[in-house]
């Protein structure tokens, strides 16, 4: 490496170090601002988009549409299905089950898996009927 | 100036220190391969951590099912792995070269290169699997496979085999030479480990005494609280483990390679009796806004944590005096002419040297965290990562590569293979780390927090997106540079051996120059490191007694989870 | 014992930066009241949601313009995830988690606080300014850890 090179690059890592950090370093405004609590979820009118978009954005990190295991069960193929709880008991899957496994997933935890899902009951019904509706659309 | 014996600028070739015939030379290289591999898989995984802040995610995270697994593959590798490789290996070797004799144990030479390697495979196997995805900090009562605390116990272990053999090794030394001050190489080597060998108790103790026989089912409830300040007891300290190797490198061998010396031995012996003595009780500024902990206590040991900042304010000076000695030296006139006199186109120092710059915004953002009020803003905040990515990121790490550019071509004598691809490398790295610590650390300002997949997040600011944008560029440039390290590492594996005399003469190992100042005689109580090391230990009772005092007794009442 | 000149001036001045550090933080602890949370006892984890007054989470008002909030952290989201209280008053928010690690800041406050099972976390705030802030789990609790949020809402 040339003298030449050496100097321009100190130039650009000191350049970095004075525009980076010397400024004023957060980038947000700080002044007190809406926080938008949407979570980006579309409204559309079909139940089934609606189901997907709100289950994209909250439930991947769990349950999967593919039929693998997560930290909880595979939402493939469970609209309908017999299913067996913590304590035993078998039933069937269906929408009832869906809507209270949703919003008070405490109660409804099923055998091998951790109970560790939080209710979401801040969501419309609007949105938990979507959810129900994009869970019966998996095969 | 007083002039020294010059024995210690020659070289022994090795045969004659009786390594190779010992076995204890393979073992080091083997270290520095796991070390490095460690470094070359956790590193890459980083990218994929780096860009998912743009909401790029690339076929799932690598090999793996989610972000947490793969931060968790990332973490462990390269806090753990990657460190303790190195710092095994490397400060084996300067206790051969500092006492100019074999280790005192092959058998733990050997025995220390199986169980890092054993622990290695184990935990990259079970995180692989997804069975331990609880980040390296792996708080109770998330609950791991009993692998993974297996495989965590099996790292640390192979550290306290190399303690033991460079406290055997001293000993055997001192035998022989019952009035010689210590060799300052070894008297680094020496400190460093015993440091570590206090500090690994509290995290040994929580792995191997609760939370291994708890994952084992022996148990079914742990005490977070009690687990975390274990953690931390130990957590601070392991920083000065990660580091205090590379300041060996920085004391030792940058005043040689920039042909200069070491300005001082008594103050280089005073900054490490002060890393041995107050690295260890300082562990509760990790642990400010636990709610189980006084307020005093975290007072107590804010005062502490500003004490164990001042050997790196004398290393600072200590470093750039002879880094201006051997500028000078070299033609460099003025204020600042000597630091373009200095070697910039040998990649081992230009790594180093940059890694030194980057820590001075290292340190100063250190000072932050350490800063009690001040803490309440940043932490467990993006800022975090963006600190420890200028510290052991690169402050370290860059370091390390720096010193691989000259210790791997001597351990293999094969020359280093396209010095200015190494020399890109190191520039890559420091222009990189510098984008990519300015985008977390102004997030972590803006609330941001640290370790979540926050490309998938339900909130966010407005503040965050150019911060993710500036940390994703900087993660891609510092993976492009670690990806050229790894070029000019298997070229140099692929070159010709050497074996004229001539070729052999260039690969020699470096040896330190004997400082400027030398007061060894008027200093002659540094060299009491059994006492040192009782002081120590007083002191982490004196900072951990009443912590636990006031805690205790635990109360095992939260049963593990598995929540990923 | 022989110190060179430079070496005593370097070791002074680092005295000297590092004792004006601690004064400054001194200050704004016992001037300006900036505190890190202390001890405010425990509770077992699995005693939490039959506990009082854990059992029923929510902001309570306590006095004139002062509100306690009485939070659950658990995987993955606060209960309540909104809190709403007029400008000027004083909040205190007593938390605990009834399963992992999690921990909670609330941007443009000073309040950032870990929340770990076992302990009760107490802190305190006065929210001058109308606003919105945001408030996020920040110890990662598992696979849905960045869903964890929550706002306070300053009318």
């Amino acid at each position: 490496m040339s003298k030449t090179t050496v100097g321009a690059l100190l130039l650009v890592f000191l350049a970095v170090l004075a525009i980076g950090y010397a400024g004023t370093i957060p980038l947000g405004d700080s002044s007190p601002r809406e926080v938008s609590d949407d979570n980006g979820v579309a409204m559309t009118g079909d139940p089934v988009e609606l189901g997907e978009s709100i289950y994209s954005q909250q439930c991947t990190g769990c349950h999967t549409i593919d039929g693998s295991d997560g930290v909880g069960p595979t939402l493939a193929g469970l609209f309908g299905s017999e299913v067996t709880m913590e304590d035993g008991e078998t039933l069937i899957a269906d929408g009832d089950y869906l809507v209270l496994a949703i919003t008070d997933p405490r109660e409804t935890t099923r055998e091998g898996y951790p109970d560790v899902m939080p209710a979401f009951d801040n969501l419309s019904e609007d949105e938990i009927a979507g959810l129900v509706a994009f869970i019966e659309s998996l095969e | 100036m007083s002039t020294v014996a010059t024995t210690a600028e020659q070289i022994t070739p090795h045969e004659e220190v009786g390594v190779e015939t010992h076995g204890q030379m393979w073992p080091v290289t083997g270290q520095i391969a796991i070390s490095l591999f460690a470094l070359g898989l956790g590193g890459f995984i980083g990218l994929f951590q780096a860009i998912e802040r743009v909401n790029i995610t690339l076929p799932p995270f690598g090999p793996f099912e989610n972000y947490y697994q793969g931060l968790t593959f990332h973490g462990v590798l390269l806090a753990f792995v990657f460190t303790f490789g190195f710092a095994n290996a490397f400060v084996s070797w300067t206790t051969i070269r500092g006492f100019d004799r074999p280790l005192y144990s092959t058998m733990l030479a050997q025995g220390a290169f199986w169980v890092l390697l054993t622990g290695t495979i184990l935990g990259a196997i079970i995180m692989t699997m997804n069975e331990a995805t609880v980040l390296f900090t792996f708080y109770a009562p998330m609950q791991a496979h009993s692998v993974f605390y297996l495989a965590a116990a099996l790292l640390v272990v192979s550290t306290w085999l190399v303690l033991a053999n460079i406290v055997l090794t001293y000993r055997a030394w001192r035998k022989e030479n019952p009035t010689a001050a210590i060799p300052l190489m070894g008297f680094t080597s020496l400190t460093t480990y015993i440091m570590w060998g206090l500090a690994s108790l509290g995290v040994a103790i929580l792995v191997v005494g609760i939370l291994l026989p708890w994952s084992l089912g022996l148990w079914e409830h742990t005490d977070p609280q009690l687990g975390r300040t274990l953690f931390w007891l130990s957590g601070h300290a392991i920083v000065y483990f990660w580091l205090l190797p590379v300041y060996i490198s920085w004391y030792m061998f940058i005043p040689k390679q920039v042909g200069g010396r070491l300005y001082s031995d008594g103050l280089t012996r005073f900054a490490f009796i002060l890393f041995l003595l107050f690295s260890i009780p300082t562990g509760l500024h990790h642990q400010y806004t636990d709610p189980g902990i006084h307020e005093g206590m975290k007072g107590f040991h804010l005062l502490l944590t500003f004490v164990i900042f001042y050997p790196s304010l004398i290393t600072a000076f200590s470093i750039m005096a002879a880094l201006e000695h051997g500028g000078r030296k070299a033609g460099g006139r003025g204020l600042f002419g000597w630091i373009m006199a200095l070697p910039w186109n040998n990649p081992a120092v230009v790594a180093q040297l940059l890694a030194m710059l980057v820590f001075t915004l290292g340190g100063v953002t250190g000072l932050v965290n350490a800063s009690m009020s001040v803490n309440l803003v940043v932490h467990n905040t993006a800022f975090i990562p963006g600190h420890f990515h200028l510290t052991v990121g690169t402050a370290v790490a860059l370091s390390v590569l720096g010193i691989c550019y000259w210790f791997v071509p001597y351990l293999t004598q094969r020359p280093l293979f396209a010095t200015k691809l190494a020399l890109w490398q190191a520039w890559l790295w420091a222009i990189g780390v510098l984008i990519f610590s300015r985008g977390q650390m102004s997030g972590g300002l803006d609330a941001q927090p640290r370790r979540t997949m926050l490309g998938e997040a339900s909130y966010s600011l407005p503040g965050w997106e150019v911060a993710n944008w500036l940390t994703a560029i900087g993660g891609i440039v510092m993976t492009v540079s670690g990806l050229l390290f790894f070029v000019v590492m298997i070229g140099t594996l692929l070159n010709k051996r050497a074996e004229t005399a001539e070729e052999k003469a260039a690969l020699q190992p470096l040896m330190p120059a004997p400082p400027i100042h030398d007061h060894r005689k008027s200093w002659k109580i540094f060299d009491r490191i059994g006492l040192w090391t009782l002081i120590a230990i007083i002191l982490i009772l004196i900072a951990y007694i009443p912590v636990f005092l006031l805690y205790l007794p635990a109360e095992f009442t939260s049963p593990g989870v598995r929540v990923w | 014992m022989k110190i060179d000149r430079y070496e005593k001036i370097f070791m002074l001045l680092g005295v000297g930066i590092l004792a004006m550090g601690l004064i400054a933080i001194a200050i704004s602890v016992l001037h300006y009241g900036l505190h890190v949370p202390s001890p405010d006892g425990r509770i077992a984890p699995g005693d939490v949601r039959a506990t009082s007054p854990w059992d029923e989470p929510g902001v309570y008002e306590t006095g004139d313009g002062e509100y306690e909030v009485i939070m659950l952290a658990e995987t993955w989201r606060f209960v309540p995830d909104e809190v709403r209280v007029p400008a000027g008053s004083e909040v205190t928010f007593r938390m605990t988690s009834p399963d992992v690690v999690h921990g909670v800041l609330i941007e443009k406050t000073a309040v950032n606080v870990m929340i770990i099972p076992g302990q009760i976390a107490t802190v305190t705030h006065t929210f001058d300014e109308p606003g919105e802030h945001l408030f996020v789990c920040h110890e990662y609790c598992g696979t849905g850890h960045h869903l964890m949020s929550g706002r306070v809402v300053v009318e």
